[in-house]
């Protein structure tokens, strides 16, 4: 009996032995399918691939998602464009509020662009903490990255103090619960602050448009973020400050496309033209676009899509108005290059979009592609025509009318149409800057914050919906178009969940 | 014996004192003493050799199920056990005792113990038996000597020394003509006449006893003349006494009728590592009565659990073939984290892999789901933190326990059930909706109300589309989808089992096949299941056993999710599909998409249930091993290792033909694959000791283990097929997918003591686990969940002996904490996922930061105080067990929203408090037992009152679901119970317009007949959250449950109802039915909606005209979807009809027919089944659990009405 509990306990004491010696793998498990932020940061490979995460946000925010958001919010928001009634599918009904100037605070296009826009901001600000410590081949290439990172938050913030105004400043990563709870919002001028420091630090440490390879295509240059800071000077209407830097941007070798047609058109990414764009690639996993599918017209079907049998998910969303149709004057290139027209005796039905037969569609970003639902399209954030004008519209302000108009004309003369008649005075030249600003850059998400710099947004709006009305009464459709454009709908409201978990937060007035 | 334990001073090795007879019995000697410690030993390998519940006695009191003294050999044999009457040839010359039954042990395979020092072993003999048996070989070996063959009940034999009774001591035992009496007998049960196996039936004051065979008869012999009272037991029956006088040489008969009593005191019940004796249970433990649930008609335990056990919801949720239900025990506590109790089967905690996501549906998974209904021995809960904490980091939601079947030393037995079924769907749990008549009616009204508002005129036929100008001309059309889609559906279920062994060598096997047609058209669900279990003792001290049980699963079901609209082919979908068109063209083909005129273009769900594939293919093997080694009395070693493998695939493929919501076919054809494998391992070793001295006894466990856990899996999309041929992914001319690899781990310690004292007077238990968790940082990685409790059987004092009608009272007292670590894998680590770029057409790969890591995750812990009292009265026929509980999770383990301004949109937390207490009362009557009447009940009821009291850092409510505007449908904050239902309260429809304006505006464009509802705000415009409030509450009041048993001769007839007062339901298909754009059928109600002041309908259904907010308001979740859930389902009736023994054929016993009916009536007021509640995700926010969004039901599955008959044979 002693041997057997000798035997017995022998036994218990090995199969312990070799349990317990397993323990610490047991409880000590890695994640295998993402890395952890502890282990993260550290090389100079994973900073950059960070970079690159970074730079993913901008087809979030720029790209071809359902609920915009910046289709939505810069483009369909104003006059350019708006959208077909989809009696069907009622599913996106809050993408149509924000075109009838009913947008409420929960809008999934808001929070669309608030969103992604912080968490950019986030990836931004954990690259700035912690990139420090880490090894880099060259000082110049990290020096690099930090510019990017801070070109990237700019770019963020700017279009978070347009389209929201007083928002919460974050400029380190968030590390804990407590952290998350950004409290108040930070003026819009402390923030045009940072953006413009920012910035400045990022335009020296970015390479010249000329330095950087073809294959870097789409990454952040000195041209990109001079261009950035000078809409931000414009912005601010501080013109003295934006002028030099334009002027700066038109000796980095940019320019002008011979034709129009190549700026948007996919075999010719990141040409001459091009400052800023989000790339997109079709033939790889996750990165086409789909811009076709969220711009041609509803009743199109399949009659747009070459021939694939996309899932007839035609948007008809960023439908262009009678009134930019009018904008193009006659001869103008630009017009068959930005707008395509549908015709289809179905369209009749349609007759608050439709002319006749006819409806509208962006064709900018409308181009051949081979599989269904993934397009090639990239999209120009900023691009060399809008310096041109930009400048033009610079000196003009800044009372110096009669330099202008070169740079003016350039941009008319590539669309075919005659140089501007000269001695126009501030005032009228002014309005040809507007005009030409808004038609050189239709459909590029750029309207909204024309209207908004020009303080032309009221007056446009209002006879925007007083049109939608008038179109839209044939089939009464549209019931609740805003009944009037105010000075609070100059600003979004802020997306509802934010307002309920960020206590202290205001919402914007009139929401 | 127990109350003759003292400590013996004479006996020269202390440790044998304690098997000492009291003083003044007799002066111990060692042959007494080894004669002690061989029946401990027997009693031991009885408790090994056989796993039904074993009487406490057979622990504490030694004794063999059968003795004969060899000296006084009965005439006959008959009656002795099996394994004497093993045949045997012995011709042996010239050798000694011992080597004659080392060769008698060695033919016949016997396990014979015994001590050289008390048998004549070195006697030399000669032996010539021919075809003899194992007693009769023994007799002649050892007839002269003074040695009784003992043989327990798992069939082991030893030879014990005759240890011949005091009184009356006038027999000379040495004597080879021994005079002796036998009595033999016949043990019925009182009602039925029906002969009981297995009962014990004992000589008080003697060793001699037997165990009845099949037919309920039993032998003992070897009586000493006199009067002797003969006591005869058997769990779930009362014991009884005869006085029998045996004269020499007399056969005396002493037959018993027992009767059925409610209380198994005695039972022996799982409690976690061990078992311990219902009477001595001083937490909240339910040893289900699985004779109760067997007898019900179901195909799954699960099913049939409904009801049973106060405080354990069993909800029949959805009705999807191979689906089960959802359990809750005691009340929402985890919010979080997962809300499942710990299911453990034969000592292995089975992992929770979340069960299967496939299409965004997931199948809950129980394991009651995959385990055959008659493999199953018992299942406990534990429903109490103080009996659960044993497992502590898993054990917040309670723990079921399972034991499986195993093989007992017997002749093999053989079960056979076979049943088949029919399931229909109850019409009440489908919605409602329109006819072709009545639906043409409505949109030919819809139109004109349309006319008359936008274009402010009278309108004409012809504004109204030509297939609404004429509804009557529909009066003998149209279709009824929910009819086409549904069907009556058989199912078959077979299981056989055998099972059998011999001493030292057992096994129980079992196989079963379900086939199961689902209602739904197109589904299916097969099963096919094993379970084989080998013990072994190779030696008296050691057993060894292995228990293997895979299952392979396989399931057709071409709907994906039910909530929603469900627009591939589910029910839901089907009910609101133009009822003017049918499924197939004129020429016969199929008509892909469904619209009428103004109506979505909906695809088919005929073609879609009969074309669309999704295949589900499980494979499941669980494996246990464990060895047990018992070295000294009371000192059991225990180890065991388990592997639990799954594998799993699904696989759906859309062909060309089918259409979409808003796409209309030819489609490309698209398919999805995926595959996931688990492999879970645990290895424990524990240690108890058990040890009587005195009056004390004591119990002490101690243990480690170690659970890992290995997923693997993979999800790939196919698309761009060419053609439908060939629609596996390797025909896909693109692929996209990924894949995944997780793993945990779990280290635990764990120590429990049991104490009890005068003979479970007084009772106490204390209980620590340590559990070490891989899903928490290093530093918050280890947590300990201690309990204790007491317990006092009053019905022992003195002082309440006086009543006899008290048959047992006991007070009960525990408190223990438990944890939640249910949460998914390396939470507390920020994830820096893949995140790319392109530059320049080339891919640049990204990372970004996706989620916060946050080190301080530790443990939800739960702490509960329950008190309670068990009492039985009145000869056992009332029997009550109430406990009142009151536990506060803390620690919540809670997906905390922050603001998305800090790049983040939610943290996991501990953070939160929940506290549930409850009252559960659960009584067992016998109303009538008179002959072959007998009638006994069972009710039992729950009430749970859960409120949140503490949420977040903030307190900040958490609103959760998500109705089709987006709106959430439940809120969670502190002072309320978790997810409250929540949304506008309707107030009824606008008047005119001085009631709009009255009501601040309402909204823009409000019109008189639109809905009223409150202006939460008063800011005078109806806007989603801000005028939101609760509508209602999902948690009853009481649940109860409510059994009726009654056995009239051969018949039994079984009724099980559930139910529950109280507690509301959110009917989330409202937005569909109540979509009155016309895209849609509706609810046949919408026909009463108010169309001008002079037409108001019934003032619920508001106008199909005027702007689309109004329309939209009316859909969007208000008080209207909330409906009173009050019900009462009569669950299960089952009748059964035992065929008379003259039938009988072959060896057949115990063959019985039933029929039964499952779901057969519910009695509500909620419209559709008030059980049904959607936890597939699809109405959640991400993130969310389904706790958090109770008593939401969408339209699952629906469930079904089964009318089975099926026989049941023994062999």
């Amino acid at each position: 009996m002693r041997l057997h509990i000798r035997f017995g306990v022998a036994t218990t004491v090995a199969i312990l032995g070799v349990t317990l010696s397993g323990c610490s793998n047991v409880l000590d498990v890695k994640p295998e399918t993402f890395s952890g932020t502890t282990t993260y940061y550290q090389t100079q490979d994973q900073v950059d691939r960070a970079i690159f995460g970074a730079y993913s946000y901008l087809q979030t925010i720029y790209g071809s998602g359902a609920n915009g958001p910046m289709w939505l919010l810069g483009e369909m928001r104003a006059d350019n464009t708006t959208y077909e009634y989809n009696g069907s599918n009622r599913g996106l009904v809050l993408n149509e509020t924000v075109d009838d100037f009913v947008t409420t605070p929960d809008n999934t296009g808001v929070s669309a662009m608030w969103n992604p826009s912080y968490a950019a901001i986030l990836q931004s600000n954990t690259i700035l903490d912690r990139i420090e410590p880490v090894n880099y081949t060259t000082p110049a290439a990290k020096s690099r990255a930090v510019a990017e990172a801070k070109f990237l938050r700019a770019l963020h913030y700017f279009n978070l103090v347009r389209l929201f105004g007083d928002v919460p400043l974050l400029l380190h990563e968030t590390q804990s619960y407590d952290a998350a709870f950004t409290g108040t919002r930070v003026k819009t001028d402390s923030i045009y602050a940072v953006i413009i420091t920012d910035l400045k630090d990022a335009i020296p440490a970015l390479p010249a448009r000329a330095a950087l390879p073809a294959n870097q295509g789409g990454r952040a240059t000195q041209g990109a973020a001079s261009m950035l800071l000078a809409d931000v000077y414009m912005t601010q209407k501080n013109w003295a400050a934006a002028a030099p830097l334009l002027q700066s941007v038109l000796g980095m070798g940019y320019t002008l496309n011979p034709s129009y047609d190549r700026v948007f058109d996919p075999a010719f990414k990141n040409g001459p033209e091009s400052i800023l764009e989000v790339q997109y690639a079709e033939g790889v996993v996750n990165e086409a676009s789909a811009f076709t599918q969220r711009f041609i017209p509803l009743t199109s079907a399949r009659d747009l899509t070459f021939g694939t049998t996309d899932q007839g998910n035609a948007g008809g969303w960023n439908i262009p108005t009678r009134d930019i149709l009018r904008a193009y004057e006659p001869g103008d290139v630009r017009k068959s290059v930005s707008v395509g027209f549908y015709v289809n005796a179905a369209n009749r039905n349609e007759n608050d979009v439709a002319i006749g037969d006819t409806i509208p569609y962006v064709k900018k970003t409308y181009h051949r592609y081979s599989t269904a639902g993934r397009t090639n399209d990239d999209f120009q954030i900023y691009r060399f025509g809008e310096t041109l004008l930009d400048y033009a519209e610079t000196l003009n302000e800044l009372g110096r009318t009669a330099e202008a108009y070169p740079f003016i004309d350039q941009v008319r003369a590539r669309a075919g149409l005659p140089a501007l008649t000269p001695g126009l005075s501030q005032a009228a030249f002014r309005d040809a800057v507007f005009k030409e600003e808004r038609v050189e850059l239709a459909f590029e998400d750029k309207r909204w914050f024309q209207l908004l710099r020009t303080g032309r947004a009221i007056p446009v709006m209002t006879a925007h919906i007083a049109d939608l009305r008038t179109y839209a009464a044939a089939n009464g459709r549209r019931g609740s178009l805003a009944t009037a454009v105010t000075q609070n709908m100059l600003l979004f409201p802020l997306p509802v969940r934010e307002v309920t978990t960020n206590v202290g937060l205001q919402q914007n007035p009139g929401y | 014996m127990s109350d003759r334990r003292h400590l013996c001073e004479q006996c020269p090795r202390r440790r044998f004192a304690f098997f000492a007879p009291a003083p003044g019995t007799r002066t111990p000697n060692h042959a007494r003493i080894a004669r002690t410690l061989l029946v401990s030993a027997l009693s031991g390998a009885a408790l090994l050799g056989r796993a039904a519940p074993l009487r406490a006695q057979d622990f504490a009191v030694p004794r063999a199920a059968y003795v004969v003294r060899l000296s006084a050999m009965p005439t006959r044999s008959e009656s002795a056990p099996e394994v004497l009457r093993q045949p045997a040839t012995l011709h042996l010359t010239r050798v000694t005792v011992a080597r004659a039954l080392e060769e008698l042990i060695a033919r016949t395979g016997v396990s014979i113990t015994y001590s050289r020092a008390f048998i004549p072993a070195d006697r030399i003999v000669s032996i010539d038996l021919e075809s003899g048996n194992v007693l009769e070989a023994l007799g002649k070996l050892l007839g002269e000597s003074d040695v009784e063959v003992w043989v327990s009940s798992s069939g082991r034999i030893a030879l014990v020394p005759a240890d011949r009774p005091a009184s009356p001591p006038t027999v000379d035992s040495t004597s080879a003509e021994v005079v002796a009496g036998v009595v033999t007998g016949r043990i019925v049960d009182s009602a039925t006449s029906r002969p009981l196996g297995n009962a014990q039936v004992a000589v008080v004051g003697t060793p001699l006893g037997a165990m009845t065979n099949d037919a309920g008869r039993f032998t003992i012999a070897g009586i000493t003349a006199g009067t002797h009272t003969i006591r005869a037991t058997l769990i779930g029956y009362a014991p009884q006494t005869r006085t029998v006088t045996v004269a020499d040489g007399q056969v005396v008969a002493a037959d018993f009728a027992l009767r059925r009593q409610a209380v198994e005191l005695e039972a022996v019940i799982a409690v976690g590592y061990g078992t311990q004796t219902a009477r001595n249970v001083t937490g909240s433990v339910v040893n289900v009565n699985m004779d109760r649930v067997q007898s019900q008609a179901v195909e799954g335990v699960d099913k049939a659990l409904s009801g049973q056990i106060a405080g354990v919801q069993v909800l029949q949720s959805s009705g999807a073939p191979g689906g089960g239900p959802t359990i809750q025990i005691r009340g929402v506590g985890a919010i979080g984290a997962g809300g499942q109790p710990l299911f453990v089967v034969d000592g292995y905690p089975l992992a929770n892999n979340g069960g299967s996501t496939t299409n965004g549906t997931t199948e809950l998974r129980n394991p009651l789901n995959e385990i055959a209904p008659g493999d199953i021995e018992s299942i406990t809960v534990l429903k109490d933190a103080s009996s659960a904490a044993i497992y502590g980091s898993r054990a917040a939601n309670g723990v079921v326990v399972i034991t499986t079947k195993t093989g007992r030393n017997q002749a093999p037995t053989a079960r056979l059930d076979y049943s088949a079924g029919i399931q229909t769907i109850p019409k009440r749990f489908l919605p409602d909706v329109m006819n072709a008549q009545e639906f043409a009616q409505f949109m030919k009204e819809l139109n004109e109300d349309n006319v008359r508002y936008n274009l402010k005129r009278e309108p004409t036929l012809a504004d109204v589309p030509a297939e609404y100008q004429n509804p009557s001309q529909y009066a003998t059309t149209g279709t009824n989808w929910l009819d086409l889609v549904s069907r009556s559906a058989p199912t078959h279920n077979l299981n056989l089992s055998v099972s059998g062994g011999s001493s030292n060598i057992s096994g129980y096997l079992s196989g079963g096949l379900l086939n199961e047609l689902g209602t739904v058209v197109g589904t299916d669900y097969r099963r096919a299941s094993m379970r084989a279990s080998v013990n072994a003792n190779p030696t008296s001290k050691l057993r060894l056993g292995l228990n293997i049980a895979p299952v392979y699963e396989v399931r057709n079901l071409p709907v994906t999710g039910g909530s929603g609209r469900g627009e591939n082919g589910s029910p839901a979908a089907a009910s609101i599909i133009t009822p003017l068109l049918g499924p197939f063209n004129d020429d016969g083909s199929w008509r892909a998409m469904l619209s009428s005129p103004g109506m979505l273009a909906y695809p088919n769900p005929l073609m879609y249930l009969r074309q669309y594939s999704n295949k589900f293919q499980n494979l499941r093997s669980l494996v246990n091993a464990t060895a047990e080694f018992r070295p000294i009395e009371g000192l059991l070693l225990k180890s065991q290792a388990n592997a639990d493998y799954s594998e799993q695939q699904q696989s759906n493929y859309r062909p060309s033909t089918l259409g979409v919501f808003f796409g209309n076919p030819p489609l490309i054809p698209v398919s999805n694959y995926n595959e996931s494998n688990a492999i879970n391992w645990l290895t424990e070793q524990t240690v108890t000791y058990d040890r009587t001295a005195g009056r004390h006894h004591a119990q002490l466990l101690g243990g480690f283990s170690v659970q890992a856990n290995r997923n693997l899996g993979g999800n790939f999309q196919g698309t761009n097929y060419p053609n439908d041929d060939i629609q596996t992914l390797n025909a896909a001319a693109l692929i996209t997918g990924n894949t995944d690899a997780q793993r945990w781990g779990l280290v635990s310690y764990l120590a429990r003591l049991n104490y009890d004292f005068a003979d479970g007077k007084y009772l106490a238990s204390a209980a620590v686990r340590r559990d070490g968790s891989s899903r928490f940082s290093a530093e918050n990685r280890w947590g300990v969940f201690p309990s204790v409790s007491v317990g006092w059987r009053l019905s022992e004092e003195g002082f309440f002996k006086k009543y006899s009608w008290l048959n047992d009272l006991k007070l009960r007292a525990a408190y223990g904490e438990t944890g939640n670590n249910e949460i998914s894998n390396y939470n507390y680590i920020g994830n820096i996922g893949i995140n790319d770029y392109i530059l320049n057409g080339a891919l640049a790969s990204g990372r970004t930061l996706n989620t916060l890591g946050n080190p301080n995750l530790g443990w939800e812990k739960t702490r509960e105080i329950d008190v309670g009292l068990d009492l039985a009265l009145f000869n056992n026929r009332l029997t009550l067990t109430a406990d009142a509980y009151n536990g506060i999770t803390r620690d919540l383990l809670l997906n905390v929203e922050v603001p998305n301004s800090s790049g983040f949109a939610n943290v996991l937390k501990n953070t939160g408090r929940v506290r549930n207490r409850g009252l559960e009362i659960g009584m067992h009557t016998i109303n009538v037992s008179r002959g072959s009447f007998q009638w006994t009940s069972d009710l039992n009821v729950a009430m749970n009152r859960n409120l949140v009291l503490a949420l977040g850092s903030t307190n900040a409510p958490i609103r959760s679901g998500r109705s089709g505007e987006n709106s959430p449908t439940h809120i969670t904050m502190v002072g309320q119970p978790v997810g409250m239902f929540y949304g506008y309260v309707f107030q009824g429809l606008y008047k005119d317009a001085a009631d709009i304006a009255a009501s601040g505006g309402g909204f823009p464009g409000a019109i008189p007949g639109n809905v009223k509802f409150k202006d939460v705000d008063g800011n005078g415009n109806i806007t989603p959250i801000s005028d939101f409030e609760i509508i209602g509450n999902p948690y009853p009041d009481a649940t109860f449950g409510i059994n009726n048993n009654v056995e009239l001769g051969r018949w039994a007839l079984s009724v099980v109802a559930t139910g529950q007062m109280g507690g509301q339901r959110m009917e989330g298909f409202f937005e569909y039915l109540h979509n009155i754009d016309g895209v849609f059928n509706v609810s046949r109600d919408v026909a009463n909606r108010w169309r001008s002041p002079e037409q108001p309908g019934d003032g619920t259904h508001p106008t199909t005209a005027g702007v689309s907010r109004g329309r939209v308001l009316y859909r969007d979740v208000s008080s209207l979807w909330v409906h009173d859930a009050s019900n009462l389902t009569f669950r299960n009736v089952t009748l059964r009809y035992r065929l008379p023994d003259r039938l009988a054929f072959a060896r057949m016993r115990d063959a019985s027919l039933y029929f039964g009916i499952q779901n057969a009536l519910t009695i509500s007021s909620y419209p559709m089944n008030p059980d049904a509640t959607t936890t597939d995700g699809t109405r959640q926010q991400a993130g969310q659990t389904a706790a958090l969004t109770p008593g939401y039901d969408g339209v699952a599955y629906p469930v079904a009405r089964t009318f089975t008959l099926g026989t049941q044979f023994g062999f």
